[in-house]
């Protein structure tokens, strides 16, 4: 697989992936789930 | 006394429910490998952030402040801008009327699968005996009915059962259904992301959807594809948004809502690109073709295209057509609810009707409309309202929305609400996207839009397709939308509190 290619898969995995989990993990930490 | 979720949980599901649908898994891949590969990450993120989450926010904030469907919701922040809502609101239930036609061909593919019934050739499967199209396109009938499709209307039927029923149980009823249907599409794709990504040839499937050719970014169509996808993505401007948090309680953390919402949808847009692609390299691999060859969006990839690599997989190709064929009924599934939930409130607002009244008379009208999706001719007929009610109806919602409320009824007062409960707090950057940002871009995409269709009519339809199905529809549903603001309803004024901080500050 090409160079750029694993970056971009890596990049999109950690904007998307991080960006979801950073607000779940607020949401756990502070409001709750209730 | 209106109706509230049971936990924020199921508020969450079921808006990112809304959001994810299937142009998350056949629309998002292609634009992404035809806007520059992973270099169109980067308009992507700064559309989202600077007019997705913006507007999520925004209608959220609507929703929970005034406690009130799309119509409602616009009444309370000044009663001029109802009109907005019912704008909204009509074009949200002009998509269901098609939408569930689309949820009827994936169950009666979904059937199929279990027999891999579309053989060799699933591109004539699809229109000579599922849409039974043929004859209205070998006699150039474009435009006529001809009647229904005899392999539709039962899977038809059985779609618009399964949303009544949902929309009919209410926003519990609705919060737990979600708490299946949501996550069973993400699961699915992602079975199918490790069964792409384990096929020979998924590699180069990988390389031509993510392979970044960074002069993209110097062109506008390509920031324009990245606000375009990211504005259709997140059901913004359809009255679901706002409908879905009038059910929650006031103190809702508003700006982590539509973080998480945005975030799940772009993820799973994202998985659904690799599985996509990974199978479409292993189908290119074994045709001895290049990939450029079988890529493919939207219908033709659902339902043309990734059957027939399903045809090629080595192992239990069936399995992989009904894992295929439930994810794509299950991903059109909640955003169906939420059309027909977003229609139902505001009926049930404006005149004072029973959730069960009002579900009935929705369902039962959007039933009867959408019949003619499912008749022999009704393909041209949703690909010619879909092109409408999405580049011109949607659009210019969003923009109205974006002019009303950001500087008829103040961008920071939405913003001061949004930082009274929520976590992370909003800065002035949030006035900026929702009073100049998104309605720049909106207007750019409509004039750019409105000179293309003057230019060529869609698709090449006929004319009274064009005005049936595109201009007049559009210009109905706007003078509907006006004549339901001028009529006066029965709906209370209960619900709203007037105590915010933020309207203590304006006093």
């Amino acid at each position: 697989m090409e160079t750029s290619a694993v970056v971009s898969l890596i990049v999109g995995l950690l904007i998307f992936g991080g960006g979801f989990l950073w607000s779940a993990t607020i949401a756990t930490r502070k409001k709750g789930w209730k | 006394m209106r109706e509230r979720w049971t936990w924020r949980g199921a508020f969450i599901v079921a808006a990112i429910g809304s959001a994810v649908g299937l142009g998350n898994l056949w629309r998002f891949p292609y634009v992404v490998y035809d806007s520059g590969g992973g270099a169109f990450l980067i308009p992507y993120l700064v559309a989202l952030l600077t007019a997705g989450i913006p507007l999520m926010m925004l209608e959220f904030t609507l929703g929970s402040r005034f406690l009130g469907s799309a119509p409602l919701a616009m009444k309370r922040a000044k009663p001029s801008f109802e009109f907005v809502g019912w704008w909204a609101v009509l074009a949200g239930f002009g998509i269901i009327t098609y939408y569930a036609a689309i949820l009827g061909w994936s169950l009666r593919y979904l059937w199929g699968a279990f027999t891999l019934e579309w053989g060799a050739d699933a591109g004539n499967y699809l229109f000579d005996k599922v849409l039974q199209l043929m004859p209205v396109l070998e006699a150039e009938a474009y435009g006529s009915l001809s009647g229904i499709s005899t392999e539709l209307i039962i899977p038809f039927i059985i779609g618009w059962l399964a949303i009544f029923l949902v929309v009919f149980s209410g926003i519990r009823g609705l919060g737990r259904v979600v708490m299946v249907t949501m996550p069973l599409p993400f699961l699915l794709i992602l079975i199918l992301m490790v069964r792409g990504l384990t096929l020979p040839g998924a590699v180069d499937g990988l390389n031509f959807y993510l392979t970044p050719d960074f002069t993209a970014l110097a062109n506008t169509q390509v920031w324009l594809a990245a606000y375009g996808q990211v504005f259709f993505t997140l059901s913004l401007a359809m009255g679901i948004l706002i409908a879905y948090a009038s059910y929650l309680p006031k103190d809702s953390d508003i700006s982590n809502n539509a973080f998480m919402t945005s975030f799940a949808d772009a993820l799973t847009a994202f998985l659904g690109g690799i599985a996509v692609f990974t199978t479409l390299g292993y189908m290119a691999g074994q045709l001895n073709v290049p990939v450029g060859e079988v890529v493919a969006s939207g219908v033709g990839l659902a339902f043309v295209a990734y059957p027939e690599a399903i045809n090629l997989m080595p192992v239990a190709p069936a399995v992989i057509g009904v894992i295929f064929f439930v994810t794509i009924f299950t991903l059109g599934l909640d955003s169906a609810f939420s059309l027909t939930e977003g229609v139902v409130s505001a009926v049930m607002d404006k005149f004072s009707l029973s959730r069960r009244l009002a579900a009935v008379l929705v369902s039962g009208l959007a039933f009867l409309i959408g019949l003619i999706f499912v008749s022999r001719g009704g393909l041209l007929w949703l690909d010619q309202v879909d092109h409408f009610i999405n580049n011109f109806g949607l659009v210019t919602i969003g923009l109205f929305t974006c002019l009303l409320i950001g500087w008829g009824y103040g961008a920071h007062k939405i913003r001061d609400q949004i930082n009274e409960h929520s976590e992370v707090k909003i800065g002035v950057w949030f006035d900026i996207c929702i009073k100049f940002i998104t309605p720049i871009v909106l207007i750019i995409l409509l004039v750019l839009n409105f000179i293309d269709r003057i230019q060529t009519p869609y698709e090449g339809y006929p004319a009274f397709m064009q005005i049936v199905g595109g201009w007049g529809l559009i210009a109905f549903l706007f003078l509907l939308g006006i004549i339901f603001m001028l009529f006066k309803g029965r709906e209370s004024s209960a619900g709203v509190d007037d105590t915010s901080e933020a309207d203590k500050k304006e006093v």
